[in-house]
């Protein structure tokens, strides 16, 4: 019997530290849907990322930065087009307002992958953190689609 | 009597023959100086894998024209896929009967290699052409095709280049027919291919 209640007051203790642990990172409400990244074109060193961006929370959110293993560099780019001309420019972030939804696609704001790795073109998979102001951060693990058709 | 109406319905018949055969001949001339790109255009020297190129190497087949540069990882990749489905849509064979070429402006950063490797991810019929700043700026000022380089001071990327993103018609004598934006839903791109390669 007394081993029972030094057994339960063991177990107990050993529950305190969860009792301090630090709350958890506010979350912002995202959902990641729809993310693929193209298959690098063989001898080039640079490709994109996309994926849509649902914000189901009261708040914006803004991604500010992403990391990956695959690549050396991970920036967020957009492209436009005005009078014919196709322009692509560094963004600092993207904001995905609150209740609403964002697309990274082809055309417009994306993530570049620069400096890939050869990981990239014998994979099917690979992982992408996207970190966001506050200090949310989403790790997820996207296809590597060869969206190209050749003929 | 009988004769005179003969002669009516013979003039009417004329009448309408010779102004349909007017209209038909008008409409069509109408249609191909609806883009006079008379003054663009012509020869030029562009450096491929093994070879360089001038206009003179495209003639004999129609050809598409499209300017990016290779590590382009976006709108150039987009752009060529467009094409080839543009070209799935209205002709498969037409892909073997063309000239597909793309030319990379970025001189700084490309090679002819380089830009054969990437243009023929699209198909092993593209040509992929590049050349030196001398070379690609007489080109682009022919074409009318605008570039520039443009720093990305905080880009690993370092620099990227804006361009005209626009696809060159030209005939089998090298001749610019018309320029498309829009392969995919200009319907102009369609008959215009239809028209030039069909027998």
């Amino acid at each position: 019997m007394k081993i029972v209640k030094r057994a339960f007051l063991i177990f107990t203790l050993s529950l305190l530290p969860l009792c301090y642990a630090a709350p958890p990172t506010e979350s912002p409400s995202l959902r990641i849907e729809k993310a693929w990244l193209k298959k690098p074109i063989p001898g080039m060193k640079m490709t994109a990322a996309y994926m849509t961006l649902i914000n189901q929370g009261e708040k914006d959110a803004i991604l500010l930065e992403v990391k990956g293993d695959d690549a050396e560099y991970y920036e967020i780019h957009t492209v436009s087009m005005k009078n014919g001309r196709m322009k692509m420019r560094q963004l600092k972030e993207v904001v995905i307002k609150a209740n609403s939804t964002h697309q990274l696609k082809p055309g417009g704001d994306h993530i570049m992958v620069i400096q890939v790795k050869k990981t990239l073109l014998t994979s099917k998979e690979t992982s992408l953190t996207l970190i966001f102001k506050g200090g949310h951060k989403e790790t997820i693990r996207i296809p590597i689609t060869k969206s190209m058709e050749k003929k | 009597m009988k004769k005179k109406q003969i002669l009516i319905a013979l003039f009417i018949f004329g009448t309408a023959f010779i102004s349909s055969k007017f209209y038909f001949e008008k409409k069509v001339q109408r249609e191909e100086h609806t883009s006079n790109y008379s003054h663009l255009g012509g020869d030029f020297q562009l450096e491929g894998k093994s070879k360089t190129y001038t206009l003179e190497d495209l003639k004999g087949k129609p050809s598409i024209l499209y300017f990016g540069f290779a590590s382009c990882p976006d709108v150039c990749p987009l752009s060529l896929s467009k094409l080839n489905k543009a070209i799935d849509k209205i002709n498969p064979d037409f892909h073997t009967l063309i000239n597909k070429v793309f030319i990379s402006v970025d001189h700084k950063r490309d090679t002819p290699k380089k830009v054969q490797k990437y243009a023929q991810y699209f198909g092993d019929s593209f040509i992929g052409l590049t050349g030196s700043k001398e070379q690609i700026d007489k080109m682009t000022k022919a074409y009318a095709v605008y570039y520039k380089f443009v720093p990305l001071e905080d880009s690993k990327m370092e620099y990227t280049v804006d361009h005209t993103s626009r696809f060159y018609v030209l005939d089998q004598k090298g001749k610019i027919l018309n320029t498309f934006s829009d392969v995919i839903n200009d319907k102009d791109f369609s008959k215009l291919l239809k028209r030039i390669l069909s027998p």
